[in-house]
């Protein structure tokens, strides 16, 4: 069951390529449904943010290519462009190198603005909507549930995300190139997204104190607007708004843009020659190239932003070593904890063996001893379950440690010595073999499918 | 020491100076922060003494010059030249340390070193020996039009780095250029303000020329001194400020457009020191 991950994010791909492949919230449930039928997959989440489209599969074929092969295709006919539009920009990746990347990518290694924590909350929602779709199992449930303990140790052990840039730590650093004291700026904030609202939030950290919010709800630019101390305008408003903004901040979901050349033109006419920045952080974007053409316009898309944080990656270098290590550490667990995983149908059988072997006993026993009282009884059948336990519990460990160690390109128990000799011992060879999902649900079984939780491996069972 | 020795001197600081300010700019954007603001700081710390050196030094070299030849710094193109460039240097030390603007500098110093230059050039030409030049009205005419040229100059310097500015800005990928350069507003507003005091002194200086020209003190005829090429780049260098201070004042008009206008009076200020000319001496 390989795990295999298809996408592409800013380092790769422009914006561009990267609004075509955007699934925005209310389509997610249909892409993750769609994605799920396909004959090969077995588990999917798909993480879309601003910056990156990933799509994480599992998948039942033992080759990765099939599965990466089956996302390309989806991709292509989900969102009807042709796969050569985009595939030169994808990158595939499969088990323990597609784990480490989600794990970087949680813990804001791989984000445009170093160590930022929103992808923290992005991949915690794409992991809520694949459950919601059925779609996320438990390979992929616990990967991104160490996705999310890696994101969190960066966030609290290094100063990763600590002082560091942001989206409105760029937008201001542009902002103060263009206007003596942005105190004195009038933002407008077009669309109410969570985007905008960080990004209002720094400026207005930052002095601030004009603010107008315009949203297609308007009851949501009423709220966003008196949380911030400004005012909420009529969407339709906007262009009159925009006569007198000195920074606007375009964040809506639009699927096409909501402002061009043309539309700006007449305002520019009436702002004479007042500088106008606009950052847009909207993907697919809200604002037309064409208006950066414009005199005394600034527009800053989201990637036009990453010179301006990209510096900072060096400054803070050895906090990137540190998060680097937590997160090498927590993709190691989970590879280790998936490793086990191939351990469990033996472990399950071993178990199921030595059960019945006690149970066979005790019936024994009991046709034996009739007159032996309840009390009695009892002592006898707790004794003999601690006694399989214990005869158990070595071999589990063991066979549980060999999947854990199995190097790579060897990565199947079953090629393993002790795997055999497991069979042998326990005359298993010529037993019928339990069905792996069956296994799995028994609950000795579960206690080795279980995430890594930093507990000593001899309490896990 | 010779006034030439010194104003070589003087030259030097002012280069020096430049270069300094410069490396504000250049070496703070570069790929090793750490390394080039260390650098960057240790030669920009030396620019503003250097500078003050500079206009000291000039000072001095112009006194000497005046005592040496017994007569005013205008009956020379050296020392015209030197007294612009002069000008320029203590506008801008004037703008800088109200202002703390120190990269600007690195665009207007040059102009005080083309300048500076090109009257080092003349220093052993010839004096002019006309009694004209002697006389307060003309002392006036070319101090109020030389103070003003020397605002300008800082004014085109902001306008410079505002268009540098405004590039940058533009590009599709924004570099750390961009942060060590005043913010477009300010510079707008200092070159605004710079322009506001310049322009009445440009007005006065010519205004005084003119009196000076209708009061007969010249050797020449009205009519041949504003059929002069050099009267009529003064006045259209006039018409351009004029121009510029109507569009911000009347019509509130800003941005990038009007930083060329400003570009274009310092081209029209700089051809009036290479226009031939019948009229005047330099």
């Amino acid at each position: 069951m390989p795990l295999v991950l298809v996408g592409l994010s800013h380092h790769n791909a422009s914006i561009e390529v990267r609004e075509k492949l955007n699934t925005a919230d209310y389509v997610l449930p249909h892409a993750l449904a769609s994605l799920s039928s396909a004959l090969d997959i077995r588990e999917a989440v798909i993480l879309s943010t601003c910056n990156r489209m990933e799509v994480y599969c599992v998948t039942d074929s033992s080759d990765p290519s099939y599965g990466i092969k089956t996302v390309v295709s989806h991709l292509s006919n989900f969102h009807k462009i042709a796969e050569d539009q985009f595939s030169s920009h994808l990158y595939k990746k499969s088990d323990e190198a597609a784990v480490q990347h989600l794990l970087r990518v949680a813990s804001g290694l791989d984000s445009l603005v170093l160590g930022e924590a929103q992808i923290l909350g992005q991949v915690r929602s794409a992991l809520r909507a694949a459950q919601s779709a059925n779609s996320a199992g438990s390979i992929l449930n616990a990967l991104f549930q160490q996705a999310i303990t890696s994101g969190k140790r960066v966030q609290t052990e290094t100063g990763l995300g600590r002082g560091s840039f942001s989206i409105g730590h760029a937008a201001v650093d542009l902002a103060r190139s263009i206007f003596s004291d942005i105190s004195h700026a009038t933002v407008l904030i077009v669309g109410a997204g969570k985007m905008s609202e960080l990004t209002l939030r720094h400026l207005q950290e930052c002095g601030v104190h004009s603010v107008v919010v315009a949203n297609r709800t308007h009851d949501r630019a009423l709220i966003m607007a008196e949380k911030f101390g400004g005012r909420a305008a009529r969407f339709d408003d906007f262009l009159e708004e925009l006569a007198h903004a000195d920074i606007v901040i375009t964040s809506t979901s639009s699927p096409h843009t909501i402002l061009d050349r043309k539309m700006l033109l007449p305002v520019l006419k009436r702002r004479r020659g007042r500088s106008l920045f606009i950052i847009d952080i909207a993907v697919p974007r809200d604002v037309n190239i064409d208006v950066d053409r414009l005199d005394n316009v600034y527009l800053k898309n989201i990637d036009d932003l990453q010179d301006v944080v990209a510096g900072d990656a060096n400054e803070r270098s050895q906090e990137v070593e540190i998060s680097e290590i937590i997160a090498g550490e927590e993709s190691d667990k989970f590879i280790r904890w998936l490793r086990a995983r191939e351990a469990a149908p033996l472990i399950a059988e071993i178990r199921s063996h030595i059960e019945n072997i006690r149970q066979e006993e005790l019936s024994l026993l009991r046709t034996q001893l009739q007159d032996i009282n309840e009390r009695d009884w009892q002592r006898i059948e707790t004794m003999a379950r601690s006694l399989t336990n214990k005869i158990a519990r070595e071999p589990t460990l063991s066979l549980k440690h060999a999947a854990e160690r199995a190097a790579d390109g060897e990565t199947a128990l079953q090629n393993h010595s002790l795997y055999s000799a497991a069979r042998e011992i326990f005359g298993l060879h010529s037993r019928k073999s339990l069905d792996k999902e069956d296994s799995i649900n028994d609950p000795d079984v579960d206690r080795v499918t279980e995430p890594y939780n930093g507990t000593p491996d001899e309490e896990t069972f | 020491m010779t006034s030439g020795s010194m104003t070589l001197l003087a030259f030097t600081c002012y280069l020096l100076s430049a270069v300094g300010f410069g490396t504000i700019i250049f070496l703070r954007s570069s790929a090793s922060p750490e390394s080039s603001s260390t650098l960057s700081f240790g030669i920009s710390k030396y620019a503003r003494p250097l500078l003050w050196i500079g206009i000291l030094l000039q000072f001095v070299s112009i006194g000497l010059w005046c005592v040496s030849t017994h007569n005013s710094p205008f009956a020379s193109e050296y020392g015209t030249l030197s007294t612009a460039a002069w000008m320029i240097a203590i506008s801008f030390a004037f703008i800088d340390f109200r202002s703390n603007l120190p990269v600007v500098g690195a665009a207007a110093l040059p102009v005080a070193l083309i300048l500076l230059g090109t009257g080092m050039i003349h220093l052993k030409d010839p004096i002019a020996k006309s009694t004209a030049l002697g006389g307060q009205i003309v002392t006036i005419h070319v101090m109020a039009i030389l103070i003003s040229f020397g605002l300008f100059a800082v004014a085109f310097a902001c306008a410079v780095l505002y268009i540098l500015q405004n590039k940058l800005l533009k590009e599709r990928h924004v570099r750390r250029l961009f942060r060590h350069i005043p913010p477009l507003e300010t510079l707008d507003s200092v070159s605004f303000h710079a322009v506001s005091f310049a322009l009445p002194l440009l007005t006065i200086g010519l205004i005084v020329g003119m009196v000076h020209v209708f009061a007969g003190d010249v050797p020449k005829t009205p009519r041949e001194w504003f059929m002069d090429q050099h009267t009529f780049i003064s006045l259209a260098t006039w018409v351009i400020y004029i121009f510029y201070q109507c569009s911000r004042l009347l019509n509130g008009w800003r941005g990038v457009r009007l930083q060329y206008i400003l570009v274009a009076g310092m081209a029209a200020t700089l051809a009036l020191f290479a226009v031939p000319t019948n009229t005047h001496h330099f």
